[in-house]
């Protein structure tokens, strides 16, 4: 079978979310005393809070937050940062209908339109979802369809480029409660976590950004290898921080087949191109990784290798890993991707999803399928990866306490 | 309430396109009774028609009134409501069906349209021949519509492609599911307007089906111009291919995810080969070709409606074009590499 007349990558494409919520399949709404339960409070501090689920006297009482107890866990972290609930937030749920239960991924799913609705209504400044289905309910709108575990969500303060909010995951009010009743060791842990997430929630004031960045607006495809070439020894010659990324036919460069297909550089966040790696742009390539200027990287043991295997020597003067960092700063597991760091640090959304399953190995030999990627989309791609690894390195370096170049 | 039990059904059968087969929004398997009017929405398309049941708000199950208004007999029935059910009496029957009196149904979604026009009487066959490109491949969501543009139809599965000039007069270019359009053929439909959301047609009973339309903002559709522009040789189409055609499709058509046939052009000979779960069936035809041995699938509605309008074809080692005045079809060639 030929290729067809495009290349898929360029074809790839979602259909748009549906804004209306499937009750007709959850049929929560049959099964409740009081179904599609309204959002509450008077949001003064435009904090909205997403909360799992209705309880049990929420459904009897035909509101949410019927049984308010200042000696929650809830209660208490807002008191601590002088937030009064039900006049400085608005509190919602995950699933608008009381399940009894913890909510699946089917409920979750079909219920999220409300969420999204409530959120285009009140437009809130910060958004705190609280525990794994209001985190479940609400990312997927903002990055990827797959979250992972909640675990890796807790204590971010993303900056939400999509609709211009904080987002600060945080664990379910309920699971802290339940258990500070038990004798489990963590329940102290716990409480000082989930108090010091909340209070670094309060403690944002207005919206993320006054102007969103444009990121594709910031980005050049350039055609000729001359001219990359003509623009990188001129980056050189200006000096400065520059972080680089390769688009490869597989992971490991080791094999002879092995091919660097192209390159992205972003010089001192003023300027980003990509190119093919070809011709001139290959040498003005070596001449800049051999060059005095700071280098950045996200799992820079990659570019490294690949420079050794193809420019054969060493990158000069490394000086920052975006995914050495995230260990360092922070231990999870699965968060030290720069798709990951870039949403949680800068609130990027997802820009990989039409191209991902190219990028992975497609044979035996470890090869993957990058040939059927659009070239203008690929070049994007690869444009994108090189000015987001150099502004996470710079947030990174904030956060660290760590001089810049 | 003494009906006409055909009008009733015709009614319901006419705005059946807006139900959903299985119920995902609320009463989206309903057919929906507002103030006199019906509705049936399911997000893609809502249908809305002036009721023979007059004043009635309720929802009621579509697939049992359907089910028990085909099975009577009788010409003339009664209808009654009641609290909680939707009876329906016939001479010595009678049936009762579960009712809403609540109506949850989203249609107040569907914006209302104010400034109609006139729609194409080719509509309909534009319609038809452009959804034979489309892909059923949901990652590519814009293959999966046709694209409508104010003077064409166009649509592929980047294998075949096609585009119709037809004066649509729609202001800004829409995507719309093939499945969705299709709903509108074959209704007599005679207007067009349009909405931020919603294509919407009318036909001169009132029935009104709006269909979604997706922005080309957010999914470009791909711009196929210059692989039209080719020019290759031409050869002519043998007369009484359609027959040959037809018999194969009675195999290709168990393929229900996608009903295509085999074309092997050699030198002076055309082959047409349909295969399905339960046979095959191959036909040969003399024609006047010279060219090296090309082999390429196509749909059979495709080839059937190709060669009744067209006599002529061009191709290239590539592509193969069929060409009149305001329809053009492009095949790849090398798409089919084996028997």
């Amino acid at each position: 079978m030929n290729s067809g007349f495009f290349n898929s990558s360029l074809l790839e494409s979602k259909p748009p979310t549906s804004l209306l919520p499937k009750c007709g399949a959850c049929k929560l709404n049959l099964k409740c005393n009081s179904p599609k339960l309204d959002y509450i409070g008077k949001g003064k501090k435009r904090i909205l809070i997403i909360s799992e689920s209705p309880s049990k006297s929420d459904d009897e009482n035909g509101k949410l937050y019927s049984n308010p107890r200042s000696s929650l866990p809830l209660e208490t972290a807002l008191r601590k940062s002088g937030i009064v609930l039900e006049r400085d937030c608005w509190l919602t749920t995950a699933l608008i209908c009381y399940s009894g239960k913890e909510p699946t991924s089917d409920q979750i799913n079909h219920c999220r339109p409300n969420l999204i609705r409530i959120i285009k209504q009140l437009n809130p400044d910060i958004i705190i979802p609280a525990g794994r289905s209001a985190i479940t309910s609400l990312i997927p709108h903002l990055w990827k369809e797959h979250v992972g575990p909640a675990s890796r969500w807790y204590g971010f303060q993303i900056p939400s480029q999509q609709i211009n909010s904080w987002i600060c995951p945080t664990y379910s009010p309920t699971y802290v409660h339940q258990l500070n009743k038990s004798n489990d060791p963590k329940k102290e842990v716990l409480k000082i976590h989930f108090e010091n997430q909340i209070k670094a929630a309060l403690a944002l004031e207005g919206k993320p950004y006054d102007e969103l960045p444009d990121y594709n607006k910031q980005i050049e495809i350039i055609d000729k290898p001359s001219q990359a070439a003509r623009i990188i020894r001129k980056m050189i010659q200006k000096g400065g921080t520059v972080a680089f990324d390769y688009e490869t036919d597989r992971i490991k460069p080791d094999s002879d087949d092995s091919k660097i297909v192209s390159c992205a550089i972003c010089w001192n966040d003023k300027k980003t191109i990509a190119y093919d790696w070809k011709g001139e742009a290959i040498e003005a390539t070596r001449e800049l990784l051999h060059s005095p200027l700071p280098k950045i990287a996200c799992n820079l043991k990659f570019e490294d290798r690949w420079t050794r295997k193809h420019l054969g020597k060493r990158v000069r003067n490394w000086y920052w890993d975006t995914m050495l960092a995230a260990h360092v700063i922070d231990q999870r597991p699965r968060i030290t991707s720069i798709k990951f760091q870039s949403f949680v640090l800068l609130g990027a959304s997802s820009y990989d999803d039409h191209i991902k399953k190219y990028l992975t190995a497609g044979n035996k030999e470890g090869s993957n399928n990058i040939h059927l990627i659009d070239r203008k989309e690929l070049l994007t791609y690869n444009a994108m990866d090189a000015i987001l690894e150099y502004k996470v390195a710079m947030k990174q370096m904030d956060v660290l306490g760590y001089p810049k170049p | 309430m003494k009906i006409s039990k055909s009008e009733l059904l015709s009614e319901l059968e006419m705005t059946s396109a807006g139900l959903s087969k299985r119920e995902l929004i609320e009463q989206s398997d309903c057919f929906v009774f507002i103030e006199g009017r019906l509705y049936t929405f399911n997000e893609e398309v809502s249908c809305s028609y002036d009721s023979i049941l007059g004043n009635l708000t309720a929802a009621v199950k579509a697939e049992p009134l359907l089910s028990v208004l085909r099975k009577m007999t009788e010409e003339d029935i009664q209808i009654k409501i009641t609290d909680s059910e939707f009876i329906i009496r016939g001479k010595r029957r009678e049936a009762g069906i579960r009712l809403e009196k609540d109506i949850v149904l989203p249609v107040r979604t569907v914006e209302t349209p104010e400034n109609w026009r006139k729609l194409s009487d080719e509509f309909d066959q534009a319609v038809q021949l452009v959804s034979q490109c489309t892909s059923s491949d949901e990652t590519q969501f814009r293959l999966t519509c046709i694209h409508i543009t104010p003077n064409e139809l166009e649509s592929t599965d980047n294998y075949q492609l096609s585009k119709y000039i037809i004066q649509t007069d729609i202001e800004s270019p829409a995507l719309v599911r093939k499945d969705t359009l299709k709903s509108i053929v074959d209704l007599g439909m005679t207007e067009i307007a349009e909405t931020k959301d919603w294509l919407h047609f009318r036909n001169p009973t009132g029935l009104i089906i709006s269909c979604r339309r997706y922005s080309t903002d957010d999914n470009e559709f791909p711009d196929f111009d210059d692989i039209i522009k080719f020019q290759g040789q031409k050869t002519k189409l043998p007369a009484g291919i359609s027959e040959a055609v037809e018999k194969a499709e009675i195999f290709s058509s168990e393929n229900l995810e996608s009903d295509m046939i085999l074309v092997h052009l050699k030198s002076g000979k055309l082959r047409i080969k349909g295969e399905g779960n339960n046979g095959w069936f191959k036909e040969i035809h003399d024609v006047n070709y010279t060219g090296d041995d090309l082999r390429f699938r196509i749909s059979p509605k495709m080839l059937i409606e190709i060669s009744n309008q067209h006599d002529e074809c061009e191709l290239n080692e590539k592509l193969i074009k069929v060409q009149n005045d305001n329809f053009t079809y492009v095949t790849s060639l090398s798409i089919a590499d084996d028997e």
